[in-house]
């Protein structure tokens, strides 16, 4: 590392001999181990880590899951159920000396010098208490403050952090917020004594892209205010580009290679580094799919599709709850090509991807797969139509059933469609050529689903989709559970059964850089509806919707230009249920704030249209020619003036 | 929040209804005759024909039902052949006796079941260790045995326990009727006498009767907690600075309790099972012994007036911890579903 | 082809090392000593549990009367061993009769949902509200006082308890992405409920009878002393308790005090099975059975 800028932590230290003060060291810590009791004797979590932060710098520590990454973070504090067992050659933590803290000590440090923040804002708050009552504790707790006076210094916590209507939210409980208001609430209850470093888990992993960014810009706004130190953990590689000065890469317990945020993104010396930094799928480069001319035929025809859900109440309808999850949705796919279906949660993509498979039975609208129209079939009917279309979930632990082996997990949909003529050994024989496709061999056949990986896991659920020959497979966010080394394996497997076998994938996902990677077209979803659709690179490079310039210019990139203006939507994707009139998209629409709220968009709805110059591109909005030539510069990470490859 | 009550209501409401059929199909299905019962043996034929008719028992099923929740609904229990009192009469007399027990009975287990169940979910393993044996045996006695056993130790052996017998020892009265709960009533009539005397009759019976409670008490109570303790936002407790006791009161104890609250109201009806043993073994003069005699003799109106009564609280009970946990967490009083 | 595992589920030894890996040796072996006192106990000791002999009335445990004698002058160890067989026939066949039907009915209303559910939910509230002892009572008035009447009340009071274990484990599962991607597939609902459903809730079940079972015994017992269980002269532990019960304040203590010994050790040793089943099943406590 980079000599460990020691210092004494005492204010009164030397003073500094040449010009500019050294920032006061936070925190330092050596030899950090931490191991937890397992089946045979303790497991190492964390083997001897050393890292360190000082006042005003962010320092990242990034790492793929099991790296020890969130371990070593919260260990510092005390934080780890009590039956780890933490250890450390020296660990100061603003001035406070580790080593010798008990619990007592260590509760003094946390809230009123440390804050934390914690990856899931929503089971991180008490359910029961109101979100308010939870930070004038942490005021009471800290300042012993009387409870008006915790009350008030709440309330102002809560205007800090950017949360609208403050005196009313107080009331509020953590289920009545959205999961950015939530986050929004932690770091408030974080800040309640104004800690000089603040321990950042995952802070926005849980998040929307739109909604990352704006936590993202909450932490670094308030991290200059207050002068904190921030020690951020995360996975996401593109968060800590935008965000750290020093980054600490971990692996399997230990620091693999550390240093400025500049030197490890643009020179890495360890190759794990460098791999890492290669699987992390980029927004900024061009498709990797090669360009194939579909050959004419169409696997997918959806129009004029509705799923509603909630009850029609026939006595009183203005008490109906009726909810469009997807609100008239047109789309095409051509035989071995990939569509890439992105949208934040609660859009519809999901359930349109069900509906598509006749999962969700739709509302309305009608669904042809190879020619044949599935809607108005019954169950029975569509029974053995199944065989042309399957989907990949994205939880690859919950899509297969614990209790059964590989083997049997795979026999199931040969022996439902006695796809396999002859005996157990030519079924044997099929499942192992299936495992064999995906990348995986005989020595699975007898392995129940805990015994394996996550991404061994997902490739079983591919092989599972695949074993009836499919001609189209709905991947429904089907690598975003994965660490982002095993995520670049599970696309390469993808694109190569693709090529072979010639199916072709609704992908449907809220990362934007996977998407431009797999996907030949991509359609952005919001509340519902198509709001653009056309040729990946066309459409990443010059955005026709300002929804879709606003997620491109929210996604984090490697890139170290920190300061990138980006377009920061405001508030949360509304919910489906209160959609308002006119375009849907008004009230989040920074185009419109630009052009000077044009009457336009709050009376007519825009419908999907095809652009003037590009017949192969649609877009929902009344001035998509405008969009592009509006953005501001260097804001979409993917534009053409950024110099993307040609 | 006020559909959320309406529908718990409702659904309380048809609870009810099926108890209180399978309440009175149990007791019409019987062989017996009760106007024979009435009458007597040497009664004539058409006496009982001509009772049997007023008592409506040669009605169809369902009119006999409406008519007998008809009375019921207007506070008529029927009448003990047996005794000659109404039903509801004698249940007036002896609930209060049996109030009293079972209120000691809860008290008592409560009193050492929380800090049992909550301590064993902590660290120290020979508190679970023990709190578990406890737990375990306290399920495993039956209660009557158990009621013969104390009796056995602390009456014949030690005779340090009064005689098992009613609820106070010869040569006392009851205090003047207030409550109806002896121990209340001697302390607000001043006689310190009568109330100690009276504690003293509870004493075992109480225990008896409160010993599976507490039992099973703590076991949910320990799960429950350590199910709490598991949760992502006592760390969050913690990473404010809370002390252990602040996490514990603030935020594990109010979030574990809800599911002791509605499975403590499910008890409930094994509470009334084990104060009808317990009131067997110790003479105690309430509802259980009431019903315990009735049944041996045959006698139908004051079993099925106090299975019917039973049912009814259960059910009460049930839709009040309902109620009170849509109070206490408000994601269930305002789900729309 | 090696097959370890599907070999290895016919191999005791495996089987034994699979129950001490899940930390039910103890209790297991409690089990076989208790079955094995039950049916071969009487084959041991072969005093008649029902011969009276009135000279040997009210004798105190001896080398000729381990357990002593009662008020007829029957053996009280031969009854004691009578009466767990009794119980442990009784109290295990009601559990599974109700188990049985509670899981027929959970998985149906867990499935079928709705207004079938409400209905057939609030019918099944309704039985909740009577304890098997209260049912049991009810039972012997209308069909006579007996084995039967009191394991149908154990049965039917039962039901509710394993309709709502199987009816919430099939709603969680029907969430589950696995059962939907058997549904993309082409599975029929009869092939998800035979392949995926039953399997995964018989755990649930397991645990639920194992305590189910402990609770059938109490209530037997209660029933037996009462006056309203299994008729005397059949030997049977609640109806010995309340024998014997005169003659406790003489401090005659056997003839009630040991019977009671047996349920406890029936009841404990089924709670503990239950307990450690659960344990292994869902470690991390996340279901309420």
């Amino acid at each position: 590392m980079t000599a460990t800028t020691l210092m004494n932590p005492e204010p009164s230290s030397a003073p500094q001999a040449l010009e500019a003060p050294e920032p006061a060291n936070l925190l330092t810590v050596e030899g950090l181990r931490v191991s937890f009791p397992g089946e045979e004797g303790m497991v190492d979590a964390v083997r001897g880590v050393d890292f360190s932060v000082d006042a005003g710098e962010i320092v990242a520590v990034v790492g793929e899951s099991g790296s020890g990454k969130t371990v070593s973070a919260l260990s510092l504090l005390g934080l780890l159920p009590k039956q780890a067992k933490v250890e450390m050659d020296r660990g100061i933590i603003a001035g406070e000396d580790l080593t010798k803290a008990r619990e007592s000590a260590l509760r003094a440090i946390r809230g009123r010098k440390v804050g934390v923040i914690f990856q899931d804002p929503l089971s991180s708050l008490n359910p029961v208490q109101r979100v308010g009552h939870q930070i004038a504790e942490a005021v009471t707790v800290q300042n012993g403050l009387r409870r008006s006076q915790a009350r008030d210094r709440a309330v102002e916590l809560l205007e800090q952090v950017g949360i609208p209507d403050p005196e009313r939210r107080y009331r509020a409980y953590p289920h009545e917020f959205s999961g950015g208001m939530r986050q929004r609430a932690m770091i408030a209850m974080a800040l309640v004594s104004e800690p000089s470093l603040l321990i950042a888990d995952e802070p926005t992993t849980a998040l929307d892209v739109t909604v990352q960014a704006q936590i993202l810009d909450l932490i670094r706004r308030l991290q200059q205010e207050l002068n904190m130190g921030v020690l951020l953990i995360t996975h996401d590689l593109g968060v800590v580009a935008g965000t750290a000065d020093r980054v600490v890469v971990m692996r399997r317990g230990e620091v693999v290679e550390r240093g400025s945020t500049a030197d490890i993104l643009e020179r890495p010396r360890e190759q794990y580094t460098k791999d890492l930094l290669a699987a992390v799928p980029r927004l900024d480069e061009e498709s990797h799919q090669t360009i194939r001319e579909s050959d004419g035929g169409e696997i997918l025809k959806v129009s004029d599709l509705r799923v509603d859900f909630g009850k029609v109440r026939r006595f009183r309808p203005e008490k109906s709850n009726l909810i469009s999850a997807v609100n008239g949705v047109d789309l095409e796919l051509g035989k071995s090509r990939t569509l890439g279906l992105v949208g934040e949660s609660g859009c519809g993509k999901t359930t349109l991807g069900r509906a598509i498979i006749q999962l969700t039975r739709p509302t309305d609208g009608q669904v042809e797969i190879g020619g044949a129209s599935l809607s108005g079939l019954s169950d029975k009917a569509l029974r053995p139509l199944r065989t042309e279309f399957q989907i990949v979930f994205q939880d690859p632990q919950a899509s297969l059933n614990p209790r059964f082996t590989v083997e049997r997990i795979l026999a199931e949909p040969l022996d439902m469609h006695d796809l396999v003529p002859g005996g157990p050994a030519e079924k044997r024989a099929r499942i192992v050529e299936l495992l064999e496709l995906v990348g995986l061999g005989r020595e699975h056949l007898k392995r129940r689903p805990h015994e394996l990986s996550g991404g061994q896991r997902q490739r079983i659920g591919i092989a599972r989709a695949l074993a009836v020959e499919p001609e189209l497979i709905v991947l429904d966010e089907a690598v975003s559970a994965l660490d982002v080394s095993v995520q670049a394996e599970v696309l390469l497997l993808l694109q190569r059964l693709q090529e072979e076998l010639g199916v072709a994938y609704l992908f449907i996902a809220h990362d934007l850089a996977v998407v431009r990677q797999i996907s030949d077209e991509v359609a952005v979803m919001y509340l519902g509806r198509i709001v653009e659709t056309g040729p990946v690179d066309k459409v990443y490079r010059a955005p026709s919707h300002p929804y879709t310039a606003a997620l491109l210019s929210a996604v984090p990139v490697l890139s170290t230009e920190r300061r990138r203006e980006r377009i920061v939507l405001k508030g949360d994707p509304p919910s489906p249920g209160n959609i308002p009139p006119g375009c849907p998209f008004q009230n989040r629409c920074w185009l419109r704030e630009k052009l000077g709220n044009p009457e336009i968009c709050t009376t007519t709805r825009p419908d999907l249209t095809p652009a003037i110059d590009d017949m192969a591109r649609s877009s929902a909005c009344h001035f998509s020619g405008d969009v592009t030539a509006s953005l501001p510069p260097e804001s979409v990470p993917t534009a053409d003036s950024s110099g993307a490859t040609s | 929040m006020a559909s959320f009550i309406f529908k718990r209501v409702l659904a309380t409401v048809a609870v009810l209804f099926f108890a209180s059929v399978i309440a009175f199909l149990l007791l019409r299905i019987s062989p017996g005759d009760p106007a024979r019962q009435v009458l007597g043996p040497q009664a004539s034929a058409q006496a009982v024909e001509k009772l049997r008719d007023q008592m409506g028992v040669n009605d169809p099923l369902p009119k006999q039902y409406v008519d007998y929740m008809g009375d019921i609904l207007q506070g008529d229990l029927g009448i003990s052949w047996r005794t000659r009192i109404p039903v509801k009469d004698e249940l007036t007399t002896r609930i209060p006796a049996t109030l009293e027990l079972g209120l000691y009975a809860i008290a008592l287990s409560i009193i050492l079941a929380i800090p049992l169940g909550v301590l064993a979910a902590g660290s120290r393993r020979w508190i679970d260790r023990s709190s578990r044996v406890f737990a375990v045996v306290g399920l495993g006695t039956p209660p009557f045995w158990l009621g013969l056993v104390l009796i056995l130790v602390f009456f014949t052996w030690l005779a340090i326990a009064p005689p098992p017998f009613g609820r106070l020892s010869e040569g006392y009265l009851p205090p003047p009727h207030v409550t109806g709960l002896y121990t209340v009533d001697a302390l607000l009539a001043g006689q310190i006498n009568t109330f100690f005397n009276a504690l003293a009759h509870l004493a075992l019976p109480a225990i008896t009767l409160g010993l599976p409670l507490a039992a099973y008490l703590s076991r949910i109570m320990r799960r429950s907690t350590a199910d709490v303790f598991r949760l992502d936002f006592i760390r969050t407790a913690r990473a404010k600075g809370a002390s252990e006791r602040r996490v514990m009161f603030r935020h594990a104890m109010p979030n574990a309790m809800l599911p002791v609250l509605t499975l403590s109201a499910l008890y409930f009806g094994e509470l009334l099972a084990g104060s009808l043993l317990v009131e067997a073994v110790f003479g105690w003069p309430g509802v259980g012994g009431y019903v315990s005699e009735s049944v041996l003799a045959q006698d139908y109106a004051p079993v099925q007036g106090a299975i019917l009564l039973g049912a009814l609280t259960y059910c009460l009970l049930n839709l009040g911890a309902d109620l009170l946990y849509g109070v206490v967490d408000p994601r269930i009083r305002t789900s729309k579903s | 082809m090696t097959d370890h595992r599907e070999r290895s589920r016919w191999n005791p030894k495996e089987m034994w090392r699979a129950i001490d890996r899940a930390g039910m040796k103890g209790v297991t072996i409690a089990i076989i000593i208790f079955i094995a006192v039950a049916f071969l106990g009487p084959l041991v000791w072969t005093d008649s549990p029902t011969q009276v002999n009135l000279e040997d009335a009210v004798k105190a445990p001896s080398l000729a009367h381990p357990f002593g004698t009662d008020e007829y002058g029957r053996d009280v160890l031969a009854r004691f061993l009578g009466g767990a067989k009794l119980s442990l026939i009784v109290g295990v066949c009601s559990v599974l009769a109700a188990a049985l039907i509670g899981m027929v009915i959970g998985s149906i209303i867990g499935l079928v949902g709705g207004f079938t559910d409400g209905v057939i939910g609030r019918m099944l509230d309704g039985i909740l509200a009577f304890p098997a002892l209260i049912m049991g009572m009810a039972l012997a008035l209308a069909i006579g006082p007996g084995a039967l009447a009191a394991g149908l009340a154990v049965a039917i009071t039962g039901i509710p308890w394993y309709a709502r274990v199987v009816r919430s484990e099939v709603l969680s599962l029907r969430e589950r992405e696995f059962i939907d991607a058997e549904r993309a597939l082409g599975a029929s609902r009869r092939h998800i409920i035979i392949r995926h459903l039953i399997p995964a809730v018989t755990g649930g079940v397991a645990v639920q009878a194992s305590l189910g079972v402990a609770y059938a015994v109490l209530a037997i017992a209660a029933l037996g002393f009462i006056g309203l269980g299994v008729q005397p002269p059949t030997p049977e532990w609640g109806a010995m308790i309340t024998e014997g019960r005169t003659y406790l304040t003489s401090g005659q203590w056997w003839m009630s005090i040991i019977p009671g010994f047996g349920i406890l050790a029936l009841v404990t040793i089924s709670i503990l099975f239950g307990e450690a089943l659960r344990d292994h099943l869902d470690p991390h406590g996340k279901l309420h059975f």
